[in-house]
């Protein structure tokens, strides 16, 4: 990388004298008004190639084509989809990055939203849902845990009562943390469970697990998502069959789900059905479960991350 | 890749080399920033708050921990190079700091071209160690080169630190760029030293956390900053630790804060 700051009197003459002693490709790092007299200082930056001193591995090749095969095959080997594979392909070949990790990262940004996982602090109201058993209970432990332990109030409900101990699982926990588990069965319950919570601070609702594509699951999730404005997030146990993925991905975005967070990530051996099920429900990609610990098993995804639990595999 | 040997049931790496969680590693690209300073008070600091730790002086090249700690080791890591030490043998304790030390050896121009195996065998044998310890703060040597790469990635923590210079900035960049290639599973965090104010740090830091964005498509985490402070200098002379000499400086401060962050976050 190369860094040069430029001293002009205007914002437009410093950017000009980047564009001329860097080029296009420059990016503008930092700004400000300049220490003395009048004008501003604007630092641009440009990327050269860092080549190592020596060479650290030798096992992929720099040449573009070989990376689009091998981006391929190991795509396919995750089990992701031909098209979402072919629409990766298409972006890495706009792109022409020289190494396959920061090709499969930028393709990866360029077709999958990223959303930070709820922070503690954050007034907002997540409602987790999936099929049983995706994880939703223990994510949510996950998401009450990390918020007691950075001292924040969370208010937590559990539309859980379908199966037998569903609100135990999760009573369990609240109990440790010291939190009150709130119930609510249907939708006027849950508005009645979320105004009676305390103000001002983040809530969780743990939804029954459901298959969306039976009618009665479908109208009482729908039933419960429309009467809250929470964000819904859908949970996906890694290593679900593609095309099942894909299906459930449309059918939760189709009942209002607008994110995704991949569950069981350190069991499955195969991560497709995450970045296919982001792809086909349009879902924005939140985190992934990476462990039983309620402490540490949620971790942040983003382009390189996933890009990087890809090809883990491959490089093992 | 190298597959000399797998983990000693520590967390697995994609280029099938050890590492361990406790390690951390202090990188900088540039040398002349403060990272064997900053290894020695973050050591300190932690040993401070009751983590056992273990100060490991990966600059093989020019090793300087036990000088500026004012220590004559008897054993060092030219005895683990040659075989005539395990590394185990080769920790001596600091009982001013009541941490533990592996020296290096300054000078030994050759130990930085360590080949490919020894240095396997020796990273393999720090990943082994480290299982003692709460912490173990790896101080690499300056540079991007291979020796140095290799050592970062046993840590699954890299502090990459740098200063508000162009040119400390610039291969902070290059040590990050080639790490997340070489390391994709590397936790990056960031530290700007000897900064005129924590504005100025965190001014510094988002410099290059925007060139790492935009070129990379990474974002490394902000760590902290620490200000400038003539103790610093008044201290390293005196070859004590900051933390000993002024608890209460500025810099003193600064790196306690990054320290808890540390405690808190990993």
């Amino acid at each position: 990388m190369r860094l040069k700051t430029f001293s002009a009197s205007s914002m437009s003459d410093a950017l000009k004298m980047v564009k001329e002693h860097f080029g296009e490709e420059a990016i503008i790092v930092s700004s400000q008004k300049a220490e003395i007299g009048l004008g501003v200082q604007v630092t641009a930056a440009v990327d050269t190639e860092t080549e190592p001193p020596t060479k650290f591995n030798n096992d992929v090749s720099n040449r573009p084509s070989d990376i689009d095969e091998k981006l391929s095959s190991i795509l396919s080997g995750q089990g992701v989809l031909p098209k979402i594979i072919d629409e990766i392909l298409n972006v890495c070949s706009t792109l022409r990055l020289d190494d396959i990790y920061t090709s499969l990262a930028s393709s990866i940004d360029q077709i999958i939203n990223f959303k930070t996982l709820p922070k503690a602090n954050e007034n907002e109201t997540f409602m987790l849902v999936g099929l049983p058993g995706a994880g939703k209970t223990v994510t949510t432990a996950k998401l009450a845990t990390k918020a007691v332990m950075k001292g924040s109030k969370i208010n937590v409900i559990s539309t859980d009562n379908v199966r037998a101990g569903g609100i135990q699982q999760l009573e369990a926990f609240t109990k440790i943390l010291k939190i009150d588990l709130m119930c609510a069965e249907d939708g006027h319950s849950l508005k009645e469970a979320i105004s009676a919570g305390i103000p001002q601070c983040q809530t969780i609702i743990d939804c029954a697990g459901g298959n969306p594509f039976k009618k009665s699951d479908y109208m009482r999730q729908k039933d419960l998502i429309s009467s809250t404005n929470a964000k819904v997030i859908m949970l996906l146990a890694d290593g679900t069959d593609p095309l099942e993925a894909a299906d459930l991905a449309q059918a939760y975005s189709e009942l209002g789900a607008e994110g995704l967070i991949g569950t069981r990530t350190d069991l499955a051996k195969r991560h497709g059905s995450i970045i296919t099920a982001a792809v086909s429900g349009n879902l924005n990609v939140y985190g992934m479960g990476v462990g039983p610990s309620v402490t540490d098993g949620l971790e942040q995804l983003n382009p390189v991350s996933l890009a990087r639990l890809l090809l883990s595999e491959e490089t093992k | 890749m190298n597959t000399e040997t797998k983990a000693h049931g520590q967390t697995g790496s994609s280029a099938g080399l050890a590492q361990s969680k406790s390690i951390i590693a202090v990188a900088s690209g540039k040398g002349g920033v403060g990272k064997t300073w900053f290894s020695i008070s973050l050591s300190h600091a932690f040993a401070l708050k009751k983590s056992k730790v273990l100060l490991f002086d990966a600059d093989l090249g020019l090793a300087n921990v036990d000088i500026q700690l004012g220590l004559m080791p008897q054993r060092d890591i030219g005895g683990v190079i040659s075989g005539k030490l395990s590394l185990p043998q080769a920790k001596i304790k600091y009982e001013q700091g009541k941490f533990d030390v592996v020296a290096g050896r300054s000078g030994s121009g050759n130990l930085a071209a360590l080949p490919p195996t020894q240095l396997n065998n020796l990273g393999n044998d720090l990943v082994e160690l480290s299982s003692n310890y709460d912490k173990v703060i790896m101080d690499l040597g300056a540079g991007i080169d291979r020796t140095v790469r290799n050592l970062a990635y046993r840590a699954k923590t890299i502090i990459v630190i740098a200063t508000t210079e162009p040119t400390s900035l610039t291969d902070a960049y290059a040590f990050i760029k080639l790490s997340i290639q070489t390391n994709p599973s590397a936790n990056i965090r960031i530290v700007i030293n000897n900064c005129a104010s924590h504005i100025e740090g965190q001014r510094t830091f988002e410099t290059l956390r925007k060139a790492c964005d935009s070129f990379l498509k990474f974002n490394p985490p902000f760590l902290g900053s620490i200000r400038h402070d003539s103790k610093v200098i008044e201290a390293i002379r005196n070859q004590i630790p900051l933390l000993t000499r002024h608890p209460t400086s500025n810099a003193a401060n600064d790196i306690s804060t990054i320290v808890d962050r540390l405690l808190v976050d990993l």
